[in-house]
């Protein structure tokens, strides 16, 4: 029987508080002997640890200083980022999408919240949210002025709508008066948001 | 591969959506050693590099296996010999 | 869905088409599709890099992430989410939704059930609504490309009830093939039991106007990656510029 479908059950009508429900399912998955708290929760660490924008931020500072590895990053940029160690779970097919003066680049999950994990880490509340999501795809250039993010009228915004296996990070233009800087002093200034799309730097 | 045999080793990830279950224990496996040992996570990171650039055409998860085997044998957790003598530990399936 | 009125189209058109019926939710279109709805307002953006925000949802995602055969199949798992009770799904914070599928898988697969979670949990425990996608009839596996850069192709409409990564608001619609992705597994097929089966996917190009007519905005496009099998020769003129 589908679990929503007993006419002649009586459920409890208080809806259990949420840390109740999550202690519930977590202890039913332990008691199974399908969940080890403590093994996953080496594996948590790590992603929260391990995986976040500063990776990114490596592979976009390597990009705007070595023009051979942008080259290879915009021809295959799976191949590219594992090069560098940030390949892995929801980075196995990577698309890397350039901003030029041009074309401004945006990415969002519509219907989930598929996001570049080895790259960016864990993707923020918002990014997941009906907000961004509905109005993504529908308004661009307001929602990015209301995010504080000027596109004018003559560069065209293009969303990436992650429907698929595909991953996107955005590589932003590298701002005026960084000539001088390394890449290690460049990683610092690129943002998560600037990677997403809904920051220029 | 002889590992020591520890409970925190995580002994199901499958959820993380790998091709195969020796994927998913490659990583778990590699998290857990580096954080057991106290490793910034860079140590494995640039093992990982190298395997792939000596061999860029390599399956990701083939490199990410050849890191840990070299940092398990440099870090003299189990000997060459070993790892090769070591027959793979069956698990049931996902 | 049944399969009669699947391979019947013209019951589903005479019979169906401007007729209101009361049916019990056939899910179409979940309310997860939100891509172009209106009135959730404005985004409430932080540059906070922690992502989570209470100790409940690192617990959630702790135990989704070794939580093993349910959610190894991860299209399956999608849809354990698109099938809650709309209401629930746009009330309840994010990581909520991964607990209601989560536990609805589980009680799907005879782990547990409703009232042993309730009982555990003190409370009512609401899951997703039940899974009626059907298998599509071609099941055939592809790995060649029928299309390339620059052709003008159109998405089919076929909003079904189950899981597909074809947003509502481009069915129907036309664009360009902007990228040739290679192929991967079709969602719809791998949600419902179907197992592998590739299709060639295409990262295809959108103009606003063409996807929200007047309302579209100039100079902007939305790029989706679609499947193969979502996808159709273009027919007729152009909606828009």
């Amino acid at each position: 029987m589908a679990p929503d479908d007993h006419p002649d059950h009586h459920h409890p009508t208080e809806l259990a508080p949420i840390e109740a429900r999550v202690a519930a399912i977590e202890s039913v998955l332990v008691d199974k002997g399908i969940l080890d708290t403590a093994a996953v929760d080496a594996i948590v660490t790590h992603l929260e640890d391990n995986l976040g924008p500063m990776n990114g931020a490596q592979v976009i500072a390597k990009a705007w200083t070595d023009p051979e590895y942008k080259a290879q990053l915009l021809d295959n940029a799976t191949a590219a980022i594992d090069a560098l160690g940030f390949g892995g779970p929801q980075g196995e097919h990577m698309v890397v999408v350039e901003n030029t003066p041009e074309v401004h680049n945006m990415v969002v999950c519509t219907l989930c919240s598929c996001y570049p994990w080895p790259t960016l880490g864990l993707p923020p509340k918002w990014y997941k949210e009906p907000a961004y999501r509905a109005r993504a795809v529908r308004e661009p250039r307001k929602l990015l002025a209301e995010l504080g993010t000027v596109v004018p009228d003559d560069v065209e915004i293009r969303v990436w709508d992650s429907s698929s296996e595909a991953r996107y990070l955005v590589l932003p233009m590298r701002p005026d008066g960084t000539e001088d800087m390394s890449a290690s002093e460049l990683a610092k200034i690129i943002t998560r948001d600037s990677m997403i799309g809904v920051q220029r730097l | 591969m002889t590992i020591p045999d520890d409970d925190s080793l995580p002994r199901d990830n499958g959820s993380l959506v790998f091709d195969a279950p020796w994927q998913a224990r490659a990583f778990g496996i590699a998290v857990a050693v580096v954080e057991k040992l106290g490793l910034p996570w860079d140590a494995f990171r640039q093992r990982l590099m190298h395997e792939i650039a000596a061999d860029p055409q390599r399956p990701y998860y083939d490199s990410w296996g050849l890191a840990l085997e070299s940092m398990v044998v440099d870090l003299e957790l189990a000997t060459p010999a070993a790892l090769e003598a070591a027959t793979p530990t069956e698990r049931a399936p996902l | 869905m049944t399969r009669d009125s699947r391979e019947n189209g013209s019951i589903r058109e005479h019979v169906l088409v401007g007729t209101p019926i009361a049916v019990e939710s056939t899910a179409v279109d979940g309310v997860h599709d939100l891509g172009g709805i209106a009135g959730f307002g404005a985004v409430d953006h932080d540059t906070d890099e922690s992502p989570f925000h209470e100790d409940w949802e690192r617990r959630v995602f702790r135990l989704n992430i070794g939580s093993g055969p349910l959610r190894a199949n991860l299209p399956a798992f999608r849809h354990s989410i698109e099938r809650m009770d709309p209401a629930h799904y746009l009330s309840s914070p994010y990581f909520e939704h991964w607990v209601t599928g989560v536990a609805t898988r589980a009680v799907e697969s005879g782990l547990t059930t409703r009232d042993e979670l309730e009982q555990r949990a003190g409370g009512r425990f609401p899951l997703s609504q039940p899974d009626r996608g059907v298998l599509p009839d071609d099941l055939t596996s592809r790995t060649e490309p029928r299309y390339t850069v620059g052709e003008e192709v159109q998405v089919r409409e076929w909003h079904p009830p189950g899981h597909t990564r074809a947003p509502r608001y481009v069915q129907g619609r036309r664009g360009t093939i902007a990228r040739v992705h290679g192929f991967a597994d079709v969602d719809d097929i791998a949600a419902h039991g179907g197992g592998s089966v590739t299709d060639p996917f295409y990262s295809v190009r959108f103009t606003s106007h063409e996807l929200w007519g007047e309302g579209g905005g100039d100079r902007e496009v939305v790029h989706v990656d679609l499947f193969e099998r979502y996808l159709k020769d273009a027919d007729g003129p152009r909606r828009s510029p």
